[in-house]
């Protein structure tokens, strides 16, 4: 190989670097690359080695549990959908309403939409769900009256911190001429909103926003901190529930990890692709 | 239409008066004292140094900008009458930009025919009507179903042209319309604007194209750090400045590699520290 020794000059301090031999850049990257490749291999000819096979067809595609839980798929799937749209509805609608707040010319809504915001963004989830069962019907002495509204809200609350930063930065993001134009062909403030400012944003934050219904599809799992009917199941409890099953292993929660990507994957495309399309348009 | 006609029956000519007109932005005092009349069918060329407040002044006379002082006058309403409806003032007013803001999300056509529908409430035939004859104008007829980002810069700017001119304004205002053209673009930019300064239309123009300030002017301003340096008929500041900065400003212009070492930096705006 090329990789000889400085020859005898490196004696010579001043000259030291300018002798080593030089590996041209583009030569470097392709043995670094090599040695990637190389890597990856081994480690998945070690993985399939280290496997067991047979315990793969039994602990995560045992047949008999995927039998079982097949019945209960299809409601379960869509409690998760329902659950879904509810808290996303909920997430859209209160982050528009913090996304005018952040933008507003009164100081203290502002302050009150950023506060909502960091402070939601700042607590797990899941500690927010746990806390809507039970402190709504002890603040506002309501009982909630379904497990959609109560994951709904829940869920909601924190997307909406979310959303609304999402959208803040999609209707500043477009340029302050657009507005001028609008207006100095006689447009109202809000007519030039309506017309101008928000079709543009729309396309803006389409993206990340169908990225936030990605995380909101996910995050319905958590209902189960709830306490479930049977009718109430969605996708995770289904699934973590056919791990008591004898012998079925790991099954159900590949089951249902597999039913979340039908969901999520499209999603994930199809906001990539909008992405995309942005680009190219501005 | 009666748009013209209104005009002519308002006060005496007069389309714009601006009278003892302050702006500041902030600790920033921009525009210092500013006193302009432009008649009827007058063209108004102002020229200046970058940062003498031009496109301040123009973004005045529509509100874009709220004036801290004095008083600005369109088609005889006083626009800084907090009373009055800017919106409908505004529509008797076309304004060009120097990065055009046409709306990307909608085709030239659906840029034209948007505010008439809005504000004018103009039917959608009415509205097209309107804006396939100004198309025809500006030389875009067979560009209507285009959207903005498939236009060179040059047919933008003649669409955002279009687009002011179908609300059938009083005054067109220009900020530096040719300026973010590529140079081979900027003559049809150009002949469009001098076509609608001989069909009779009132024009504020700001601009660095001194032949075009020269030949289409009525009148030319030259602004300086927010004030009014020297003002006339084109051929005669333009061919023969009475003062130093319009003098050096010009020399610039026409001639920028010819410029004494002695007067480098002389035009730039004065560093804000
Ligand atoms: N919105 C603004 N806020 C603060 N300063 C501004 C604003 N608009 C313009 N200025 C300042 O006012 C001065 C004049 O600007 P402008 O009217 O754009 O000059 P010109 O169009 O002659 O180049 C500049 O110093 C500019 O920095
Ligand atoms: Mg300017």
């Amino acid at each position: 190989m090329s990789l000889q020794p400085a020859p005898a000059e490196a004696a010579d301090p001043p000259r030291l670097i300018e002798a080593r031999p030089k590996m041209s850049p583009r030569k470097k990257a392709r043995i670094s690359q090599g040695i990637q490749y190389g890597i990856l291999l081994l480690a998945i000819v070690l993985a399939l080695i280290a496997m067991d096979w047979r315990k793969l067809g039994t602990e995560m595609f045992n047949l008999d549990v995927i039998g079982a839980m097949l019945g209960d798929l299809p409601k379960a799937f869509a409690n998760t959908l329902t659950y879904t749209v509810a808290a996303f509805a909920v997430g859209l609608s209160l982050g528009m309403v913090l996304a005018l707040m952040k933008m507003s010319s009164v100081g203290p809504y502002r302050w009150l939409a950023t506060a909502y915001a960091e402070f939601f963004r700042g607590i797990p989830a899941l500690l927010v769900v746990l806390s809507i069962g039970f402190l709504i019907p002890i603040l506002f002495g309501v009982k909630l009256p379904n497990m959609t509204v109560k994951i709904g809200i829940a869920l909601g609350l924190v997307s909406a911190a979310y959303v609304s930063e999402t959208l803040r930065a999609g209707l500043q993001a477009v340029p302050r001429g657009q507005v001028e134009a609008a207006r100095s062909l006689g447009l109202s403030q809000s007519q030039a909103m309506r017309s101008v400012v928000i079709p543009q944003a729309f396309r803006i934050v389409l993206p990340p926003l169908t990225n936030e219904l990605i995380l909101v599809t996910k995050d319905t799992s958590f209902v189960y901190l709830l306490g479930l009917a049977t009718s109430e199941y969605e996708l995770t409890k289904l699934g973590t529930n056919a791990l008591n099953q004898a012998n079925g292993g790991l099954t159900g929660v590949v089951v249902v990890g597999l039913v979340y990507l039908i969901i999520t994957l499209p999603l994930g495309h199809l906001a990539r692709r909008m992405e995309k399309k942005n680009a190219r348009q501005r | 239409m009666s748009a013209k006609s209104e005009v002519a029956a308002g006060q005496s000519g007069v389309v714009v008066d601006i009278a003892g007109l302050h702006k500041s932005f902030g600790d920033v005092h921009v525009l210092k004292g500013i006193d302009l009349r432009v008649q009827e069918r007058e063209v108004v060329c102002i020229i200046g140094p970058s940062g003498s407040g031009k496109s301040t002044l123009l973004r005045c006379v529509n509100l874009l900008e709220q004036p801290s002082s004095g008083t600005v006058e369109l088609l005889g309403i006083d626009v800084t009458d907090p009373d009055v409806d800017i919106d409908a003032v505004r529509t008797r007013v076309g304004m060009v930009f120097q990065a055009f803001n046409l709306f990307p999300h909608h085709t030239v056509m659906g840029n034209l025919v948007l505010a008439q529908r809005k504000v004018l409430k103009r039917s959608k035939a009415e509205a097209e009507e309107v804006a396939w004859a100004n198309l025809r104008q500006v030389g875009l007829g067979d560009r209507a179903t285009f959207y903005p980002s498939e236009l060179s810069g040059g047919q933008q700017q003649r669409a955002a042209i279009a687009r002011a001119l179908s609300m059938n304004p009083a005054l067109m205002l220009f900020d530096e319309p040719t300026s973010a053209l590529d140079p081979e673009l900027v003559g049809d930019v150009l002949a469009v604007m001098r076509d609608l300064a001989i069909e009779g239309m009132t024009m504020m123009v700001v601009t660095h194209e001194m032949a075009f300030a020269r030949d289409v002017g009525d009148r030319v301003v030259f602004m300086d750090d927010g004030a009014i340096v020297e003002q006339g008929p084109a051929a005669q500041v333009i061919g023969s400045p009475q003062t130093d900065r319009a003098r050096i400003f010009l020399k610039r212009v026409l001639d920028p590699t010819h410029i004494d070492d002695s007067e480098i930096g002389q035009t730039e705006p004065d560093d804000p520290t």
